[in-house]
């Protein structure tokens, strides 16, 4: 973010554009096409001077008609061939880094989509999605209106240079002197321009920043009496804001005014140098013709600088972009293994596994346990205890354990990720429902479940009857988030998800939180249906859910404590019947249930 | 829109006639500027001259160069100032105004809509007011001026100079609205890629679990091709368009060189003339080109100020009997007879009960029963029918506002906090400084002490994006501690003890039922209501089923207490 001209070399950033490279590779003949037009544009724009010093010299002042009417073609001429050369520059860099954004921006976003779920619980998600949103259009403006502009600027001013040069050698100089003179003005006055604008910008961020919170917040400011407050937070902000901004104005004005004057200025210069050599002008072949041609000059010669400033930042941009989005394309992908089976039985098995997220804390400790296809299984115990990352690890959202796990006959391993969640139904604990319709928030758009897979999923969970009733049934749509939904519906449509692929494995995350009871009758209802001659493994809260398993798994600090049926459990007086005298007067066994 | 002039605009004034000033001084130079040069050029063509003239007259370029710098500088700084000071005052105003404006206006907007009228109305407004007034004073006295100088040379290389920038200015008529339309086309279909892209990853882990990456990826490149087809479109316009703005500046130079020229060769003027002319058109090309533009920041400054009117006009909430006598007597709350609908919907049904001071009253309801309607109502967050809820034996459509509040101290379900520190969202309102020792008792007393204590800063942590997050747990019991600082008549608690275990529940219960308050909580839990001098169970119509002590309930109808988790246990 900072404008840092120090801490990377040039030599290293513009090695990161040619990171680009690949990705410009394909339209490479539109980059060509781009690149040869360039010194056609800088020839025909410095060649303009030429032709108006032989119509004054030439054609005017002897009185020629035929030199003054050739000139008049050949500077229509240049004018024309100049418009048709610019707009074809344009357009074909332009299209190229299009189609380049278009192209990254897919790739970009399939790779985060890759990436493991360890990287999306350390990232937050708006961050991701401004790399693959604005990070984009940011270098897509930059290279069209900056690095390529900037190219075309370079020859162009080079052109008009030679040009200069070739009229007039001294006149020249006198105009080459000033450049870098005025180009470090520019360059200096603009990076104060740049960091004042980074601090209004940050400063206005957290001016609308407060009035979006205040006016989410307002019927609670309204009772709390605290309008006055606010409002006067509000106006120290805004008068922050606004000095800020009159100070990027003051800079503002100068630059501009200085980049307006600078043309009249060495105009005033030349002719100065004229007058000095006033009694030569034969010998220097100074006509008026030289210098209406050089009044032509200052004009275009300090043009191309008056967006040094901006292009020097829109590089910057450009870097920036570059960085953040290579930064996040060289992330890892998930390793995946390479056995795709079609169908499994759903028998589990841990071997001696371990695992921590980081080195120091291990979550889980030499976990062993074997669940049989066709059992249901409950695993309690507190927050913390491991329940969570024994699912992550099941279904391969986690690796890097210790130990070995088994599905069926293969080892996790070996097994293509994607396929192994094919197979395996899961359940959440926040549900997360999808703008579309509720068949598409079933089905997730899998090609291989059929409309009857999805009616009949969300029978087995008791959804039809309210899907029915649904004005468009399975094709109503369901608004961001469900909040068209109860509770308890958008919980069903998340059981319905996880049955309809037919999997041979169901995960259920049973939510801690406590809802209204019509919700939680439904919820009941389902997960029954579902416990019934699956395999199936709950992470369990409520104890009636609990008491349905063929086996429970009482897990303690990463290792298993206790296991067995309810009975049994119950009866032996250890670790899960104390839980359960404390589930029974209807505490929680999360210590941190208090967190929604 | 005359008193919005006169009420923002108007005292600025010193500010726009001294921009006005500096730019006459800006505009003569400018113009001076050829005129000195057309002589030097008239003296090397004739090759008649007096030397030290020459020089004279090209060091006055020079400091008239120099001059131009900074006289520029100023008319540009003085007309911008006065923009953004109205920026400013505009959105104090706004603001001010809409934490003053009544829950039914907030609901026929929606928040991105308002913001965007105090962020993006109010630039607009700004830019017109700075950027749109200094073009259009600046095109005026160059339009007048550079024109005439021009005339005083040719009245008909005049007309043909100006006729390709006329032209231009023609065609940008035509090609700025279409552009405009893409533009916003272009936005939308950014927001839908932003929006796929925001779905897809922040549901990641569900999308995984469910091996559904695909369907989220095809959906987001429908939506990245569709924004590379706009971008396209945009950049055939734009090829089109932008190197023509170059192309009629040349065009004129093309007229003033041959046309002149011939014009010359006539001796109808000079070469010099030629110089000058060439300048002018240099000076007039991006002005005349840009009017365009400039004229088309006022049509759009005007909606704005029509789009901020709404807020200017809203009517603000207050008691509709200004100046009632405040009672004391009668109970702390008292609900007569009281329905409310939204809209079709019935939400209460003649509801009828009564608070004395210091009772404590819980309240159950299914979802949908109109318990939040309810507490809006009697903190008149909502507008009750007149004559059906009466605080402390007042109507509360008589009690102004802020008083209301005082004696109503209302903890919504999902209270908010501010992006400040904790202290400070604690005396957020307050109007008064608290101690240390007042805002520990307030925090133990909701529970949350320890928490906050565990912080590295304590209380002086900053809450919100650049600080902690606090659980909505945690949220609430803070927002709780608020009201204790308060000690309102009446304390009213949405639902705000689910997110709590057992044991933390009992205790804040207890620390409730010590203060002065009266308190009205709606709870689904029954070792809450149970705790109640009396509780009120509402139908899922908003009807009240039993309004009566606990115990009586539970033994005349205990079908209608919500089910407790230990009917599992046995």
């Amino acid at each position: 973010m900072q404008p840092n001209f120090s801490s990377k070399t040039l030599w290293q950033e513009l090695k990161g554009l040619a990171r680009l490279w690949p990705y410009l590779r394909p339209y490479r003949l539109l980059i060509v096409w781009g690149a040869l037009l360039v010194p056609i544009i800088s020839f025909l724009q410095s060649w303009r001077p030429f032709i108006m010093r032989r119509a004054v010299d030439d054609g005017i002042t002897p009185g020629n008609y035929s030199v003054l009417i050739n000139t008049a073609i050949l500077f229509s001429i240049a004018v024309i061939f100049e418009y048709g050369a610019r707009s074809a520059q344009s357009f074909f860099t332009a299209l190229a880094t299009h189609r380049m954004v278009r192209d990254l921006r897919s790739k970009l976003v399939t790779h985060v989509l890759r990436l493991p779920a360890s990287f999306h619980d350390k990232n937050m998600s708006g961050a991701l999605v401004t790399r693959s949103t604005s990070d984009f259009d940011n270098l897509n403006e930059s290279l069209n209106q900056g690095v390529l502009t900037a190219i075309i600027d370079f020859a162009v001013l080079l052109g008009c240079v030679i040009g200069m040069y070739l009229l007039d050698a001294k006149l020249a100089t006198a105009m080459v002197v000033l450049l870098p003179l005025v180009g470090w003005l520019i360059v200096t006055f603009s990076k104060m321009l740049k960091s004042l604008m980074l601090a209004t910008r940050k400063c206005l961020a957290e001016l609308n920043g407060f009035a979006q919170e205040c006016l989410f917040a307002h019927s609670t400011i309204k009772l709390l009496n605290a309008s006055g407050d606010v409002t006067k937070r509000f106006d120290n902000l805004g008068k922050n804001f606004r000095d800020l901004q009159m100070k990027s104005v003051i800079i503002d004005a100068f630059l501009f005014s200085l980049l307006d004057g600078i043309a009249a200025i060495s105009i005033g210069i030349i002719f100065w140098i004229v007058a000095v050599y006033v009694f030569e002008l034969e010998a220097n072949g100074i006509t008026a013709g030289l210098l209406i041609a050089f009044a032509q000059y200052a004009q275009q010669v300090f043009e191309p600088l008056k967006q040094l400033g901006n292009k020097v930042a829109m590089l910057q941009g450009a870097f920036t972009a570059i960085d953040r989005i290579f930064g996040l394309l060289d992330e890892r992908e998930e390793v995946s293994g390479a056995m795709a089976p079609q169908n499994l039985k759903g028998h589990v098995r841990f071997e001696d596994v371990s695992f921590a997220y980081q080195s120091d804390r291990l979550i889980l400790k030499n976990l062993s346990f074997d669940l049989p296809a066709g059992t249901s299984t409950a695993l309690v115990g507190a927050t913390g205890s491991g329940k969570s990352s024994t699912i992550k690890l099941l279904t391969k959202m986690y690796s890097g354990y210790t130990g070995r796990i088994f599905m069926d006959q293969f080892e996790l391993a070996e097994v293509d990720n994607q396929q192994l969640r094919k197979l395996i139904g899961i359940v959440p604990q926040d549900i997360a429902l999808f703008k579309g319709s509720v068949a598409f928030n079933i089905s997730l758009g899998h090609p291989d479940v059929s409309p009857d897979q999805i009616k009949e999923a969300a029978a087995l969970v008791g959804a039809d009857k309210f899907i029915e009733q649904l004005p468009q049934k399975y094709d109503s749509n369901i608004n961001e988030q469900g909040s068209n939904l109860s509770h308890g519906q958008r919980q069903l449509i998340a059981f319905a998800r996880a049955l309809a692929r037919q999997p041979s494995l169901i995960i259920l995350d049973e939510a801690t939180s406590s809802i209204d009871p019509d919700s939680e009758q439904l919820i009941q209802t389902a997960t029954e249906k579902l416990l019934k001659d699956r395999s199936v493994i709950i992470i369990a809260h409520r104890l009636s859910t609990i008491q349905r398993c063929d086996r429970i798994l009482v897990l303690q600090d990463g290792q298993i404590v206790e296991s067995g049926n309810h009975t049994e459990l119950r009866k032996a007086g250890g670790a899960y019947a104390k839980l359960q005298a404390k589930l029974a007067k209807g505490e929680s066994l999360e210590p941190d249930a208090a967190r929604t | 829109m005359k008193s919005f002039h006169r009420r923002f605009v108007f005292h600025l004034w010193p500010w726009y006639l001294a921009g006005f000033v500096a730019l006459i001084g800006t505009t003569y130079i400018t113009l001076e500027i050829p005129n000195l040069a057309k002589k030097i050029v008239n003296a090397v063509d004739s090759r008649n001259f007096d030397q030290a003239n020459l020089k004279h007259l090209a060091l006055v370029i020079i400091v008239l160069g120099v001059a131009q710098i900074f006289i520029r500088s100023l008319s540009r700084v003085f007309i911008f100032w006065p923009g953004r000071q109205l920026e400013m005052n505009l959105k104090n105003f706004l603001f001010g105004r809409l934490m003053r404006l009544p829950e039914s206006f907030y609901s026929q907007y929606a928040m991105g809509d308002l913001i965007s009228r105090i962020a993006n109305d109010v630039g607009h407004i700004r830019v017109f007011y700075a950027f749109g007034l200094l073009q259009f004073l600046n095109l005026g006295l160059l339009l007048v001026f550079a024109i005439s100088m021009m005339l005083k040379i040719h009245v008909m290389l005049t007309i043909v100079v100006l006729a390709p920038l006329l032209l231009m200015l023609v065609v940008s008529k035509v090609i700025m609205p279409k552009m405009h339309e893409l533009y916003n086309i272009n936005q939308a279909v950014v927001g839908n890629l932003t929006n796929r892209i925001t779905e897809a990853y922040v549901n990641v882990h569900v999308i995984k679990a469910n091996a559904a990456e695909q369907t989220f990826l095809d959906s987001a490149e429908v939506e990245n091709r569709a924004v590379y087809d706009i971008n396209i479109k945009l950049l055939k316009l734009r090829m089109f368009f932008w190197p023509l703005l170059g192309s009629t500046h040349n065009l004129s130079i093309l007229a003033v060189m041959f046309y002149g020229g011939y014009l010359v060769i006539h001796k109808q003027i000079s070469v010099g003339d030629i110089l000058a002319l060439n300048l002018y058109v240099t000076l007039l090309a991006f002005p005349l080109t840009a009017i365009g533009i400039v004229l088309g920041i006022w049509p759009r400054a005007k909606s704005s100020i029509k789009r901020i009117g709404v807020i200017d006009e809203a009517v603000e909430e207050a008691s509709f009997v200004p100046n009632a006598p405040t009672q004391t007597s009668g109970p702390v709350l008292r609900v007569h007879n009281l329905s409310f609908c939204h809209g079709e919907h019935r939400v209460l049904q003649n509801l009828s009960f009564e608070i004395r001071e210091g009772e404590r009253i819980g309240i159950f309801g299914p979802v949908g029963s109109g318990k939040s309607t309810l507490f809006n109502l009697i903190a008149r967050i909502h507008e009750p029918p007149k004559g059906t809820i009466f605080v402390c034996g007042q109507d509360v459509l008589e009690i102004p506002p802020e008083e209301l509040r005082n004696k109503v101290g209302f903890v919504e379900q999902s209270a908010q906090l501010l992006s400040m520190t904790i202290r400070e969202n604690m005396e957020l309102g307050l109007g008064r400084a608290v101690s240390d020792d007042e805002a520990k008792a307030a925090l133990v007393g909701a529970q949350i002490y320890d928490e906050i204590m565990s912080f590295p800063a304590q209380w002086h942590t900053q809450i919100g994006e650049k600080g902690v997050r606090l659980s909505g747990g945690q949220k609430q019991r803070l927002a709780l501690a608020r009201f204790f600082l308060r000690q309102p008549k009446l304390l009213i608690l949405d639902d705000i003890l689910s997110a709590v275990d057992h044991s933390t529940e009992t205790s804040l219960i207890n620390h409730i039922f010590s203060t002065k308050s009266a308190a009205l909580i709606a709870s689904h839990r029954v070792s809450a209501l149970k705790e109640c001098d009396k509780v009120i169970i509402l139908s899922s119509d908003g009807e009240i089923l039993a309004c009566d002590r606990f115990a009586t309930i539970q033994k005349m109808k205990p079908h209608l207490l919500p089910q407790e988790e230990v009917d599992d246990a046995t």
